[in-house]
């Protein structure tokens, strides 16, 4: 990550830095929507979350971005399928401006269930803690149905099937068990499942647009269906990767230019998250010093005005 | 309630034992993690107020994410008869609602009837369904103002709470309702509003189209596309 070269020097100094960018071989992304039998598409899948796998292990300077754009996306598809209106920008609004200890509003709390499936440790997601937060997030009562959650996760995930069919079993076991949840709670369970086989340290919202097959309609292979699936969604996500990186890579270029004191804490939030307020408090920098420093980075193209609005402004990669 | 023997001096506080370990580095990480957890729900148990964040800072470490070992002690409370929750910037412990009947019968307390108005009751039920809404938005939706007044006695009754910020100017708050709301006229959660699905399906659940005006005119033959 970034570091000042000496504590009197007020400038971001970053280390040369060569991106990690995923190679995807081009006979895996040719075979995106091809797959047909069950071993092909565990075998496509099982290259894409390779391929997924060495973009997380890389750590690149944009993960957080990475992750919480991930998180918005699945919310707003989460969203569209229960029946809400909210879409990312106004998701993306409900979590820059609500306060600390409000109510984020159920939209707000959808958002804050992927983002803590993509930001919490695959461990505590699986705990009975974290699965009632993902349950009260997404409107169910916790209490009601936590122990019977944590009982179909942990069957999914102990026993030696492949980390696609684990994560299938659990979204499947929600899905007929509860079909109210079927597009909220079963995906983020199979989501947290795969990285739970994959020894993942943080899980990576994939799920969220599948429709996991009940047990009643067994007409395809469920776990190809998941296979498939996550081919293109790993895919998406390896290319989002890669996009924000260079993006991140940019903007780490100009930062040794900037010269407004503190402007190191916002270039550092401004790659872990998916957008910063122009209000929002950074250490050592006011609040006119950050929106001139906001609308530095974007006409020297290192950032973007994600709304088009003239005010309450949003910035990110 | 304090611990028995406690003394209390003259300013009302018990004299300082040897200094309070926070850290508790010789511990390993999951007899610190229990002794912190531990320590958490003793405060809170023996305030009589809910306690806020600040004070049970004193008694865990810098380390210790207050937010995960309250996480985890209401996992520990699922099967109990009461409950943490989170109420007027603090924690507090709480006998489940449905222990209410139970606790009135046995201690004879008497019921807090809180009766709204209908033209409240309309508010709230409103703010159920399309909520995050601002005071502005629910002004616009009903044809008149709608009164601080209204909203702040919601609010006392514990119905409402504040959502995220509107970005219009003046940043307004919008409302949510609350779980107490969601208990008291018996909800499970929010999908179980009346006819909640009804209003999806005919696409009024919207906010947006609720301000535009942009609602179908029911007719006599019922809504377009009901099937009956």
């Amino acid at each position: 990550m970034i570091r000042p070269v000496s504590k009197h020097d007020r400038s971001v100094v970053p280390p040369p830095q060569d991106a990690f960018v995923a190679t995807v071989p081009d006979w895996l992304r040719a075979a995106i929507g091809r797959t047909e039998r069950e071993a092909d598409a565990g075998f496509l899948a099982g290259a894409a979350l390779g391929a997924l796998d060495a973009v997380i292990r890389a750590k690149n300077p944009s993960a957080g971005a990475w992750r919480h754009r991930l998180a918005l996306s699945a919310a707003a598809v989460t969203c569209r399928h229960v029946g809400r209106t909210e879409d990312e920008a106004a998701l993306r609004d409900a979590a820059c401006l609500t306060r600390p200890g409000d109510d984020a509003g159920p939209a707000g709390r959808i958002l804050e269930a992927w983002r803590m499936l993509a930001g919490q440790p695959v461990r505590q997601l699986l705990a009975k803690s974290g699965l009632a937060t993902m349950l009260t997030g997404f409107g169910f009562n916790a209490d009601a149905h936590v122990s019977e959650i944590a009982v179909l996760a942990s069957n999914a995930c102990s026993g030696r099937a492949s980390a696609v069919t684990a994560a299938a079993q659990a979204g499947i076991a929600v899905a007929s068990r509860y079909p109210d949840m079927a597009r909220s709670v079963a995906p983020w369970l199979a989501d947290a499942v795969l990285a739970r086989k994959l020894v993942w340290e943080h899980a990576v919202p994939l799920s969220a647009a599948h429709r996991f097959a009940t047990l009643a309609s067994g007409s395809e292979s469920p776990v190809a269906s998941l296979a498939a699936y996550h081919v293109r969604a790993a895919l998406g996500a390896i290319d989002l990767a890669a996009s924000l990186e260079r993006r991140a890579q940019k903007l780490l270029a100009v930062a040794p230019s900037l010269r407004a004191k503190g402007a190191y804490a916002v270039v550092e939030g401004i790659l872990a998250t998916d957008a910063i307020m122009a209000s929002q408090s950074f250490p050592s920098i006011s609040d006119r010093g950050l929106r001139r420093l906001c609308d530095r980075l974007v006409s020297l193209g290192a950032v973007r005005e994600l709304t088009g609005r003239s005010t309450f402004r949003l910035y990110g990669l | 309630m304090t611990a028995n023997g406690t003394r209390i001096q003259a300013n009302g506080r018990a004299p300082a034992d040897r200094e309070l370990d926070c850290e508790l580095d010789h511990l390993p990480p999951e007899l610190r993690w229990r002794e912190w957890m531990d320590r958490v729900e003793a405060v809170i148990f023996a305030a009589g107020e809910p306690v806020r964040r600040e004070t049970l800072a004193r008694v865990v470490g810098r380390s210790c994410n207050l937010d995960l070992i309250i996480e985890d002690i209401r996992a520990e409370l699922v099967g109990r008869p009461y409950e943490l929750v989170s109420v007027a910037g603090g924690w507090q412990h709480r006998t489940k609602p449905i222990m209410a009947n139970t606790i009135r019968t046995a201690l004879g307390i008497e019921e807090q009837g809180m009766v709204l108005s209908d033209s409240e009751a309309l508010v709230l039920m409103t703010i159920g369904y399309f909520q995050p809404i601002t005071r502005g938005e629910l002004s616009r939706f009903f044809g008149r103002e709608i009164s601080r007044d209204l909203i702040g006695k919601l609010r006392r009754a514990g119905f409402v709470t504040s959502g995220p910020r509107s970005p219009q100017p003046g940043a307004p708050y919008s409302y949510v309702t609350t779980e107490g709301f969601l208990e008291h006229f018996g909800f499970d959660t929010l999908r179980d509003l009346p006819d909640i699905e009804k209003l999806e399906d005919a696409g009024l659940l919207s906010k947006e189209k609720l301000l535009a005006g942009d609602i179908p005119l029911l007719d006599d033959a019922g809504l377009e596309g009901d099937e009956g």
